[in-house]
């Protein structure tokens, strides 16, 4: 099927971690995920592709690793499902920040290149910071992004609407400097059903009464 | 056994003044002030050298230094001097301790529990206890050790929770809920902001408890959702609360109030596919395709910017104009867009159902026949990628390329094209032309991880690793090595590794074939006069790269199943921290996930590699290679001293060529080729004690490979356990796939007079097989018999089934390998080829 966003689990975390390293020099421990998912089991999501049926064990073949096996590939969860992008979201819990009113922060976000420019991103971001806010009671939340980083600047700043805090000089690994970002975030804002629709005028809300059965 | 406390010291006095610097020198450890610890026992032990205490601490103090080896002589002499004198409880605690940081978990908890039968007072040990007897599975163990930690400090709600998931795990449920309501009332009023978490996760947790053990009893189910509705307010997880609430209606039969809350569930994430079918089985509509198509419409209005609605309808249609319409909308809306995916989107729709290739191919050629490649350039060229990809599903590769070379015309900037090239000449068996092109493709987007990434697996499916570890080390933090191969360790970077490994072992195999092929020429030809020393070169050259490629390779594989051992002990510390976090639900998942680590695809991945490997090592007969060694030797030989020459010319570029490889750091690792690995004497025992010995035990079950199983079995002579692997391999696949057939074929002759197994293991697998159906076993010892023909017969022919029995049955060899040729005549020339240069 194509693609599907969903609650990550430890079961997703090894591919979380293949796909960060396919796609970023900013890389990480399984151990850093495992702290993720076991302190924060709401705050992060994945997207994932999968087959349509459960593959058929006659259509056992070299090409397609069919079959009842998943494939050996590292991008694969199970038989016809593998992961295609992730967003990893954490409370601030440093203890020398603990004056602050409870914040969020995003610490890697990435789409596999092939599924690239189909709004995965925003939706997985979009469902992290509801998550962040409504779970967790985030009041706002942060991250960084490399100055170069045009797709996920236009991402952060323009579609989900944060706002640059400051530059950090050589934040980075290789020298370049990055943006600190920041939203704040209010819960009636952030539900997932205000960006059901590209226009706000086009809305048409499902009020869980009404016959789906008719025309 | 009463507590045997300061046995075997010398005088009273002395053993006093002992007995404090020892403490003193405790205390230094638990500072972290090692050198200074070691000091003060050296004192202690040169007044009393038989002072277990102090021995034992300097192992620790030696192991916290990182003197390995040091440390464990002086924990072996301290253990085997306790034996006869018995030791203190803080002596055992020590040891406990020692254990746990070098991952002899069961021992450790054996001197933990030591140190409290001898009177250890410190209860923070069963704290320890539970968190080691977590780790390796003793449940009934932790519970107790939970227990008697919680009666001691019954303040902290992390205690409840570690009790209430220990009584869970235990199936005591009913405990676990009692636990968890009991803190619950103790705290009732005194909640403070920052508790409110961990509290709302209990709760949620409680509830899940209830859930499961509830199971379709309605009254039970009742009990639940009323439990639910009066904890609501205080839950944050309200996706949680909905996800049950529409388990529970739906269980109740309650499809009203089930699809309402599943509708709630949509609405907060109409992207999860999951939803959809939910909603489909609550309305119990799943087998009425018009009320389907009316749903989906429906929700489709609601949620125009989510995929589901509009897609699910392509997989039940089954009118065939309106199937095609709606395809046409949904593919052309996106190639519009030009968005990349198109083609994976819809390409699970090929595999479900074949009619959707021809009409993809009608649908999105007449929509190509209309584009304006000037007007709208974006559909022009993202159709043609769309089609390109189209026609390599259906292997017309030259149509393939043609069109991935009008987008690439066209707009000669897009990386995505250039990948997608170089998949198209990877699958015709290109490979080094395909990985030109991700090159190309690459230094478009120098910035991009995920295009470099793609580079280099496609060079290193060419075999192609110098350069591939080059443009790796791109992206690597190189700061005290040659290369990124250490750094990629470090970031756990299976993917690469695995590949390299497989390169490593192509490279091998190539190799090992010149080498034999050179040697054999030499032995009937002699060397040819004027050329004698670069005669010798190539073959020391060969001989060495062969042992070099063969060890890395290994040495690879073995990094994955490091790797994995390590993702296993990650979990450690999260025995006590999910308590304290007040995270239970995630803590169970985490068991249930350690329990199945192994069967992780990366991590069967390398293992296979390995046991290709090292099964090969076993079956190579020891003539065979006594024979190789006096041949190559008596080259040598022969010609000593133009030999040794060479030998200081190639030796040159040994530290080179070392640098290059090195994957961990010196002190941690000497053995930089893999040579060791790949010279053990029991290769059988590398494979058990390094790959499979984990996935035997923490795999599922279902999913297990019984092939290799049955080929490991097979080697270690155990017949019977061959015969369970059968078994099991032909429940989940079916008595007649190919495998197993070639297996019971391969079994059945193994049990022969002639075959060199044991004749009890033979008679036990003889009468397994008398039980498989339509095997002939009464033909086992007429040599005429043709298994091929009764092979071709009663199984299903496949690829892994032929390449098994040619490679099991060197009888009848060739007739295998005609059919094998004949097998693979119908996949992609890509692996036409592996076929033909590595398997046969
Ligand atoms: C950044 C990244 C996550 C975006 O993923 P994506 O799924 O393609 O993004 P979306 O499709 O959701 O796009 C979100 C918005 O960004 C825009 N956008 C996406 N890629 C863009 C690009 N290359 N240039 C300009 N804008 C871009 C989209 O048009 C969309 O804008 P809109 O709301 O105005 O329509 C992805 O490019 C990526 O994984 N890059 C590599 C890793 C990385 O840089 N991660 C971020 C680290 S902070």
């Amino acid at each position: 099927m194509p693609v599907t966003i969903r609650r990550a689990t430890i079961d997703d975390i090894i591919c979380m971690q293949n796909a960060n390293l396919h796609n970023l020099p900013e890389n990480y421990m399984l151990k850093y995920y495992m702290y993720h998912i076991l302190s924060w089991p709401e705050g992060s999501f994945v997207a994932t592709t999968r087959d349509v049926d459960e593959p058929q064990m006659d259509q056992l073949s070299l090409e397609d690793g069919k079959g009842q096996e998943t494939k050996l590939d590292p991008n694969y969860l199970a038989p016809g499902e593998k992961l295609v992008g992730y967003v990893l979201a954490k409370m601030n819990d440093d203890p020398d920040q603990q004056d602050q009113a409870p914040n969020g922060h995003i610490t890697s976000l990435s789409v596999m290149r092939t599924y690239r420019r189909m709004g995965i991103a925003e939706k997985l971001m979009r469902q992290a910071l509801f998550a962040l806010r409504e779970v967790y009671g985030a009041q706002f939340v942060s991250l960084h992004v490399r100055q170069s980083n045009r797709a996920a600047l236009h991402l952060y700043a323009d579609t989900l609407e944060f706002e640059v805090l400051s530059v950090e000089k050589s934040y980075y690994q290789d020298g370049e400097d990055a943006y600190a970002m920041k939203k704040v975030l209010k819960l009636d804002e952030l539900h997932p059903k205000n960006f059901a629709n590209r226009k706000m005028a086009e809305k048409l809300e499902d009020d869980f009464e009404s016959d789906l059965l008719v025309v | 056994m009463p507590p045997r406390k300061f046995l075997g010291s010398k005088n009273l006095a002395g053993r006093a003044k002992e007995h404090s610097q020892f403490l003193e020198a405790l205390k230094l450890y638990e500072s972290r002030q090692y050198k200074k610890s070691l000091k003060t026992l050296d004192t202690v032990l040169k007044k009393d050298s038989l002072n277990i205490d102090a021995l034992a601490l300097k192992g620790l103090d030696l192991l916290s230094l990182g003197e390995k080896k040091d440390a464990e002589n002086y924990v072996k002499n301290a253990i085997s001097k306790i034996q006869s004198i018995g030791a203190s409880a803080i002596c055992c605690h020590v040891l406990g301790i020692y254990m746990r940081s070098t991952q002899n978990y069961a021992e450790a908890i054996k001197w933990f529990q030591t140190s409290l039968d001898n009177g250890s007072a410190n209860q923070q040990i069963y704290r320890d206890l539970a968190t080691l007897q977590s780790q390796i599975g003793d449940f009934k163990g932790a519970l107790a050790s939970r227990k008697t930690y919680w009666e001691s400090f019954l303040g902290y709600r992390s205690n409840w929770t570690g009790l209430a998931v220990a009584q869970d795990i235990n199936g005591e449920h009913e405990k676990a809920i009692d636990t968890l309501s009991q803190f619950e009332k103790l705290v009732e009023g005194k909640l403070g902001e920052p508790e409110l978490y961990e509290h709302n996760e209990c709760l949620m947790y409680k509830n899940d408890i209830m859930f499961r053990a509830a199971g379709d009893n309605k009254d039970k189910l009742h009990n639940v959702l009323n439990h639910l509705n009066e904890v609501e307010k205080d839950i944050f997880d309200k996706y949680g609360v909905l996800d049950r609430k529409a388990a529970i209606y739906h269980k109740l039969g309650d499809s009203k109030l089930a699809s309402k809350y599943i509708r709630m569930l949509i609405q907060r994430n109409p992207d999860d596919f999951q939803f959809y079918g939910r909603l489909e089985e609550a309305l119990g509509i799943q087998n009425d395709n018009e009320k389907r198509e009316i749903l989906y419409g429906n929700l489709q209005k609601f949620y125009p910017r989510s995929d589901p609605p509009k897609f699910i309808p392509l997989t039940f249609i089954d009118d065939k104009s309106k199937l095609e319409a709606k395809f046409a909308d949904y593919v052309i809306a996106q190639l519009k867009r030009g968005v990349p995916a198109t083609f994976g989107n819809v390409k699970p729709l090929y595999r479900s159902r074949s009619e959707f290739v021809p009409i993809s191919d009608k649908v999105v050629n007449e929509f190509f026949q209309q584009v304006d490649p000037y007007k709208d350039p974006v559909s022009y060229v993202w159709t043609c990628y769309y089609l390109a990809q189209h026609y390599l599903y259906v292997k017309d590769f030259s149509k393939a390329e043609s069109f991935i070379n009008k987008a690439i015309e066209s707009t000669p900037t897009l990386v995505e094209f250039y990948i997608l090239k170089g998949r198209i000449l990877k699958a015709i068996g290109k490979l080094d032309e395909a990985a030109e092109w991700l090159e190309e493709g690459r230094k478009l987007d120098l910035q991009d991880r995920f295009i470099n990434t793609k580079t280099v697996k496609y060079l290193l499916r060419a075999n192609n690793v110098d350069k591939a570890v080059e443009t790796v080390s791109l992206f690597t933090k190189n700061d005290d090595s040659v290369n990124g191969v250490k750094d990629l360790h470090l970031v756990e970077a299976a993917w690469f590794i695995v590949e390299q490994a497989e390169a490593y072992h192509r490279l091998y195999l190539e190799s090992n074939k010149r080498l034999h092929e050179k040697l054999s020429a030499v032995k009937t030809q002699g060397l040819v006069e004027e050329d004698v020393e670069s005669q010798l070169k190539e073959l020391k050259q060969l001989e060495w790269s062969t042992k070099k490629y063969q060890g890395l390779s290994l040495k690879r594989f073995q990094a994955v199943a490091k790797m994995y051992r390590q993702f296993e002990d990650d979990q450690l510390d999260f025995h006590s921290y999910c308590m304290r976090k007040g995270t239970p639900r995630a803590y169970l998942e985490m068991l249930d996930w350690g329990r199945r680590i192994y069967g992780n695809p990366m991590y069967v991945r390398s293992m296979k590699g390995a046991s290709q490997i090292l099964f090969q090592l076993h079956d190579e007969s020891a003539e065979s290679k006594k024979e190789f060694d006096e041949t190559f030797n008596g080259i040598m030989k022969e010609n000593a001293k133009k030999s040794k020459k060479v030998n200081s010319q190639l030796n040159k570029h040994r530290d080179e060529e070392r640098k290059a490889c090195v994957a961990y750091s010196e002190s941690e690792d000497k053995d930089v080729f893999g040579l060791e690995l790949i010279s053990s004497q029991n290769p059988l025992e590398v494979f058990w004690n390094e790959f499979y010995k984990s996935y035997a035990t923490k795999s599922s079950e279902e999913a297990r490979d019984y092939v290799l199983e049955f080929e490991y079995q097979y080697r270690t002579g155990k017949l019977a356990l061959c015969l369970a692997a059968l078994n099991k391999y032909a429940k989940y696949h079916g008595e007649k796939s190919g495998l197993t057939g070639a297996m019971a074929i391969t079994l059945l002759l193994a049990t022969r007079e002639s075959e060199p197994f044991e004749a009890i293991a033979q008679k036990v697998a003889f009468k397994g097989c008398e039980s498989i159906k339509d095997l002939p076993v009464a033909e086992r010892d007429n040599q005429e018999f043709d298994w091929c023909s009764f092979f071709t017969e009663h199984y299903e022919q496949d690829l892994p089934s032929l390449l098994f029995l040619y490679k099991h049955e060197p009888r009848q060899g060739e007739t295998y390998k005609a059919l094998i040729l004949n097998q693979i005549s119908t996949v992609r020339p890509q692996h036409q080829m592996q076929v033909l240069q590595y398997q046969l």
